[in-house]
């Protein structure tokens, strides 16, 4: 009996491995080998030349010019960590919030999807820089498109005419101009939080109405514990998301040596890069971990 | 006693309807934020470049026309550049979506040695810029060696093996097939969150009748990962169609859709003379043609797809 039951633990797991053997592979390749050329180099000069690469050892070169001497490097990762602590939060009530409207029935529904999925399509798209650099598009935006962000001016403008003190408007404006650079970036939270939301049978919800259950209780009951695993997945993203976005200062700082081909440099920049953020994710997933027993059970 | 029951009713009903409107103003405000920028591109795109200026007609133009399209076509290379991306954008999200469920699935739902640790890649491989890496890996394309095989190859025959894969497809759909194509990682964690979040009995029912693992990933868990099979679809097929980073570092002869947007600024300044770089206006109805031309495509297809959002509702009826 007992040896049967190890031949089914055993069986699983070797399941379990086909199941990811063809990310194994692509991890070890595209991934891993790749990262660890990254860190060789970081702790050298590495020199483009003809058929390859020339690399001379330098220590801790790097590393020393990235804490002691560069004087951007540090302020911009400091920046890039408070300005993604800020948005997090926002980010993800937003765009729980539009999706689950976005779930109910209601007439143009489609059109309204498709609307909110342009951000998805645009942002990553040729066509933003385009729209960016576009200095015509000023006009039409009345204000600046820089960031995507839309500084309403005619707004601002009626406010101040119809007698309303300058700190009031300034916030509101303020305020306009979040929401837009709010729904651009919540583009592909909406959607995920959508699928999400389209796992959860509407049965259950039925059931909760019948037993009484106000829409705010069926909201804390049922829809927040079912998107847990979503919301960790949004949580990351978001994160990663704002880590890597081309307007925070330490990649642009970062992408900026690795055009200058200063490689080992770079590589360092990197390498400090991945050791902040995965600490912070680290924490994340321990904290998600500690809270819901749920996801103990099924990592099991 | 009646009469206020009734009062209550209409209290309530009202309150919903307000509730209704409000949500429809927020939604509509939102909408129309989002769309302010492709409604910039057509009204611009639609315009001869002469009436770029003409003060009197800011949102429709006075004369219509279709040539920018055209002429953007033509620049473009557009149905040639297409069929490239096409053929890259389609099979690499295929791959992409197949490979990255299966490790999706053994990341959410079965038992491995080590899984925090690998999983811990998977998160990794998220965070890493491309350009970080890109350097490194363009050297591997270059001369792929069949995962080192090629190299123990060389060591007992002299000669190493491999192949130079730059400038062909297999370039994106090698990295695809092994879920490191554009974004792979993320579309693993889409797939592990959303198998960690199905109910356990699904799978159990299916093991007390017997069936292996890979059966009861295919009869029981695959038909109701349909949202999150839909979701990552359209993902991979936008962020490949979108993608210029890659397609410009490993494809030197061959243009896709958005490479080719990318050059159509400069290809447009040769054309016309250096008029055009004097006058960067010259050719902005064009750019914003081209565009459209680019994201058109992509909103066609989340039309036709958003279909399944909705009908998978009715489909997780199983599911309980």
């Amino acid at each position: 009996m007992k040896q049967h039951r190890m031949g089914y633990t055993r069986r699983k797991q070797l399941a379990g491995i086909a199941f990811i053997t063809p990310w194994l592979i692509g991890c070890v390749y595209f991934l891993v080998i790749p990262l660890m050329k990254s860190l060789y180099y970081s702790f050298g000069k590495v020199k483009v030349v003809l058929g390859g690469l020339e690399w001379t050892p330098v220590g801790f070169d790097n590393y020393i010019r990235l804490f002691v001497q560069d004087e951007e490097a540090l302020p911009n990762l400091v920046s890039s960590l408070g300005s993604m602590a800020m948005s997090l939060p926002v980010i993800v009530v937003f765009s729980l919030m539009i999706a689950m409207v976005l779930n109910r029935k209601f007439r143009g529904r489609t059109v309204v999807r498709v609307i909110f999925f342009l951000p998805v399509i645009i942002a990553s798209s040729v066509a933003l820089g385009l729209l960016e650099s576009d200095s015509v598009s000023d006009m039409y935006l009345s204000g600046s498109m820089g960031g995507m962000s839309v500084q309403s001016t005619q707004l601002t403008n009626l406010l101040m005419n119809m007698g309303i003190s300058e700190g009031i408007v300034t916030a509101i404006s303020g305020f306009t101009s979040d929401i837009f650079s709010l729904a651009w970036k919540s583009g592909i939270q909406i959607l995920l939080f959508l699928a999400g939301l389209q796992t959860i049978p509407p049965q259950t919800y039925e059931a909760a109405k019948i037993e009484g259950a106000t829409a705010w209780q069926s909201f804390w009951k049922i829809t927040v514990p079912q998107l847990t695993p979503i919301t960790l997945l949004i949580l990351v993203y978001t994160m990663i998301d704002s880590f890597t976005d081309y307007a925070n200062p330490y990649i642009i700082l970062l992408l900026e040596t690795i055009r200058n081909i200063n490689i080992g440099y770079a590589s360092a920049l990197a390498w400090v890069y991945f050791a902040v953020i995965s600490i912070v994710l680290g924490a994340v997933f321990f904290l998600a971990r500690e809270k819901k027993p749920v996801s103990e059970e099924v990592r099991r | 006693m009646k009469h206020k029951e009734k009062l209550n009713k209409m209290g309530k009903s009202l309150s919903k309807k307000l509730t209704g409107l409000l949500l429809a103003v927020l939604v509509g405000c939102l909408a129309f934020i989002l769309l302010y920028p492709v409604l910039y591109m057509v009204t611009i795109a639609i315009r001869p470049s002469e009436q770029l200026y003409n003060p009197a007609s800011i949102w429709i133009p006075r004369e219509l026309t279709l040539e920018n399209f055209t002429e953007c076509i033509d620049t473009m290379k557009y149905w040639q550049s297409m069929g490239n991306t096409l053929s890259i954008c389609v099979v690499s999200a295929v791959l992409s979506v197949c490979s990255c469920m299966l490790a999706g699935y053994g990341f959410g739902r079965c038992t491995i040695p080590c899984k925090n640790v690998l999983f811990a890649f998977v998160i990794l491989s998220i965070m890493v810029p491309p350009q970080v890496i890109i350097l490194p890996q363009y050297l591997q394309m270059s001369s792929f060696d069949f995962f080192g095989l090629g190299t123990l190859w060389g060591m007992i025959t002299g000669e190493k093996a491999a192949v130079n894969l730059l400038d062909t497809n297999w370039s994106f759909y090698l990295p695809a097939m092994l879920c490191h194509g554009i974004r792979g990682g993320l579309y693993i964690f889409i797939f592990r969150q959303f198998f960690s979040g199905m109910p356990k009995e699904l799978e159990e029912s299916a093991y007390i009748d017997g069936a292996g693992s890979f059966r009861t990933f295919f009869r029981v868990i695959l038909p109701n990962a349909t949202p999150a099979m839909v979701t990552v679809t359209l993902f991979s097929i936008v962020w490949n169609w979108n993608d210029y980073y890659y397609s410009t570092m490993f494809l030197s002869t061959r243009m896709t859709v958005s490479s080719a947007l990318l050059q159509l600024k400069s290809m447009l300044s040769v054309q016309y003379g250096y008029v055009a770089i004097s006058d960067p206006y010259t050719v902005l109805t064009q750019v914003q043609a081209g565009c459209l031309l680019l994201i058109g495509p992509l909103i066609i297809l989340f039309v036709v797809l958003q279909k399944h959002f909705v009908e998978s509702i009715e489909r997780t009826g199983l599911v309980g």
